[in-house]
């Protein structure tokens, strides 16, 4: 049916990992969407990217889903945005184990 | 096109890049900072109109009426830095919440005294970052005409909206050499999204499958021109429809499917429609707030389909069984051309009861009530019926701008011009000039309040200036009202400064040289409204309302859609 209206309200810590092509003043519009979305920026970094001419921001923020998806997309409206990506770390290890090619817990 | 061995300054490049965007009309106001420009257009006097505001807020709104007129065409819209630039502001958010494409070319000092809190800057593409489409600053001559022919693409394709220039002295000076060339696409943006095959064919099974299926559409199905192919869906699936505030236009309002406006001043019949069908098929509308009511019981027991051309949008609010990005005209006839022929009397007609309930309880004495004061339902009833349904209706923003949605009848697409999103009080009386400017053989009347008309009522010099002939329907209460009736229904009757005393609008027409007239009598109504409809010179009506009047039905806030106020006391509850 309708899916859950309810908002999941577990947080997790995500990276959203932003290819743009340069133009001064991006930064600074993908940090009001995530002031409008009330998400504290827990780390940024940019860099340019292994193509020419295309640069890429990575942002770490602790966020419900439901909100982390509502400001990628609000991101990837930007018109100098190419594409936009974004993972928790705990699914994407979660996931990794699962498929037995990492083993996380006892390393020694 | 130039010879590119001729330089020519910036300004220069800007006005060819216009002419070369098939603009012919610009709404502004001249300053310092964009000075050069002005110069250079008075070279350009017969090919570029511009149309002397007496705000900026009015060019913005002007602009707005303007572009939503002429189905996707930018509004331009020339402005000075500083104060010129940050009185644009409003008119810039509300024109990114209902999508209307704007280019806004604001002067800027020198790039050499940016930051330097020169005379007149201010940092407008900071201003604005959240507040349009795109913005860009144009710091060298030889940018001027890329950047424009941007401007105008991103402005008018995908979901149209407000782009900023924000445009350096030094750069409207410098000289460049001149190849204009229109921006055909750009790397990172898909303003063409086409729609996955996958969610077509789903929505098709869900489609087929309905017993009791409902559309709610919005802005977005003239945005897209997708008023026939609406008109063909609903035809070939029998699927009876709700439209939103900025969709009233789309449908004429005979349409045997239109079952009328949904949200807060909506009509009941849709608005139990929604939380009663089987499958909810959204086109081109974003959930607002004002149409759903509490999204926590809106349309819980239905499957939904969202179509949208931003796929920002679906799942956004409601989430979604199907979510579509595509433009609405191109997605409507995939799902013509591929679902079953259908028909759905018996769900098509069975709030025709409730359909009665509020003709009985509200229509009929809004718009008839035969004694007491004027009410405005009856006001807008009696334009409606003397224009036969052919005005383009401009509103401004409270209760005679939810009467005009609801009393107006239409029979042309683009007839309905209102601030929806933002609801911006002093839109409507620019916002009209703007549609008359771009449409000088339409009828355009504007329905505003006392409080509204006040905001902007300086582009009545506009109107005399320009001979335009705005029909300006004052309905005057002597209150914003809006307000008070929210004071008289949800904070005790403590009337907290919304009674206005108002001036002599017939001595301020007067002065503009715009005829007006009073009307306070019932049986003047008529007669003052065929004088006004009569010609085509500008007109003040102002009629003089019932003051205490409370726009109906209401879904109150915090309830749901089909919890519906019929009247002060009394709510819709089942057929009665
Ligand atoms: C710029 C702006 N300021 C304030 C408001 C809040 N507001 C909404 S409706 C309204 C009253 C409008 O009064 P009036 O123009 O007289 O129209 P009426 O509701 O009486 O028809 C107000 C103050 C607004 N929408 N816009």
């Amino acid at each position: 049916m309708n899916g859950t209206r309810m908002e999941n309200n577990e947080t997790k810590l995500y990276t959203v990992i932003i290819y743009t092509q340069n133009q001064t003043g991006l930064l600074q519009q993908f940090t009001n969407i995530f002031t409008r979305h009330n998400l504290d920026i827990w780390s940024l970094f940019a860099s340019p990217s292994a193509i020419p001419g295309c640069h890429k921001l990575t942002i770490e923020t602790r966020a419900t889903e439901q909100k982390i998806v509502l400001a990628v997309k609000q991101i990837e409206k930007k018109i100098e945005v190419i594409r936009t990506f974004f993972y928790a770390d705990e699914d994407l290890l979660a996931e990794r184990d699962n498929a037995g090619k990492l083993d996380i817990v006892d390393q020694d | 096109m130039n010879d590119s061995s001729k330089k020519i300054t910036g300004s220069e490049a800007l006005m060819n890049a216009l002419v070369a965007e098939g603009v012919d009309t610009i709404f502004g106001y001249p300053g310092g900072a964009i000075m050069p420009v002005y110069d250079k257009l008075y070279d350009y006097s017969d090919r570029l109109h511009h149309i002397l505001v007496r705000h900026e807020q009015g060019a913005i709104h002007a602009a707005q009426g303007y572009a939503r007129a002429q189905k996707g065409k930018p509004g331009v819209v020339l402005v000075t830095s500083g104060p010129g630039a940050t009185n644009v502001i409003t008119g810039i958010t509300d024109a990114m919440m209902d999508s209307t494409p704007l280019v806004i070319i604001a002067g800027q000092v020198a790039a050499s005294a940016l930051g330097t809190d020169a005379f007149q800057e201010t940092d407008l593409l900071g201003l604005t970052m959240a507040i349009t489409k795109w913005n860009y600053q144009i710091r060298r001559p030889e940018d001027v005409e890329w950047a424009v022919a941007r401007a105008f693409y991103i402005a008018s394709t995908g979901r149209p909206g407000p782009v900023v220039l924000d445009f350096t002295k030094n750069a409207q000076v410098g000289l460049t050499e001149s190849h204009f060339e229109r921006c055909l696409s750009i790397d990172s943006y898909n303003p063409n999204p086409v729609p996955r095959e996958q969610s077509i064919e789903e929505a098709v099974k869900l489609i087929n499958a309905a017993r009791k299926p409902f559309v709610v559409y919005g802005h977005g199905i003239e945005l897209s021109g997708a008023e026939k192919e609406l008109a063909a869906f609903l035809d070939k699936g029998g699927i009876p429809a709700g439209s939103t505030l900025l969709g009233l236009s789309a449908l004429p309002s005979d349409n045997k499917h239109y079952k009328g406006m949904l949200g807060m001043h909506g009509n009941v019949a849709p608005n139990l429609m929604t939380n009663a069908c089987d499958l909810l098929i959204a086109v081109g509308m974003r959930f607002d707030d004002r149409v759903t009511g509490t999204v926590s019981t809106y349309a819980r027991q239905a499957k939904v389909i969202h179509i949208d051309i931003d796929t920002a949008e679906i799942g956004k609010i409601i989430p979604v069984n199907v979510g579509i990005w595509g433009d609405a005209k191109h997605v409507l006839q995939e799902l013509i051309d591929r679902m079953a022929p259908a028909s759905h009397d018996e769900w098509e007609a069975s709030f025709d009861n409730a359909d009665q309930v509020e003709y009985d309880k509200v229509i009929k004495p809004e718009t008839e009530p035969g004694e007491g004061y004027l009410r405005m339902g009856e006001v807008v009833a009696a334009v409606a019926k003397v224009s036969g349904g052919s005005a383009a209706v401009i509103t401004d923003v409270g209760q005679n701008q939810m009467m005009a949605a609801r009393y107006s009848r239409f029979n042309q697409t683009d007839s309905l011009i209102t601030s929806g999103g933002l609801g911006t009080m002093g839109f409507g009386l620019p916002a009209a000039v703007g549609y008359k400017v771009a449409q000088p053989d339409r009828q355009v009347c504007l329905f505003v309040g006392d409080g509204g008309l006040q905001m902007t009522m300086q582009e009545l010099g506009t109107i005399m200036q320009e001979k335009l002939g705005v029909k300006i329907v004052l309905m005057n209460n002597n209150w914003l009202g809006n307000v008070r009736q929210w004071q008289e229904m949800f904070f005790d009757a403590r009337y907290s400064q919304t009674r206005m005393l108002n001036p002599d609008y017939m001595a301020i027409a007067g002065a503009y040289g715009i005829k007006s007239r009073i009307v306070e009598s019932r049986e003047d109504l008529l007669p003052a409204v065929q004088e006004m409809l009569s010609d085509d010179k500008p007109y003040l009506l102002e009629v003089h309302v019932e003051e205490e009047e409370l726009v109906m039905p209401m879904v109150p806030p915090g309830k749901g859609i089909d919890e519906i106020m019929l009247n002060g006391n009394e709510w819709y509850e089942n057929g009665k």
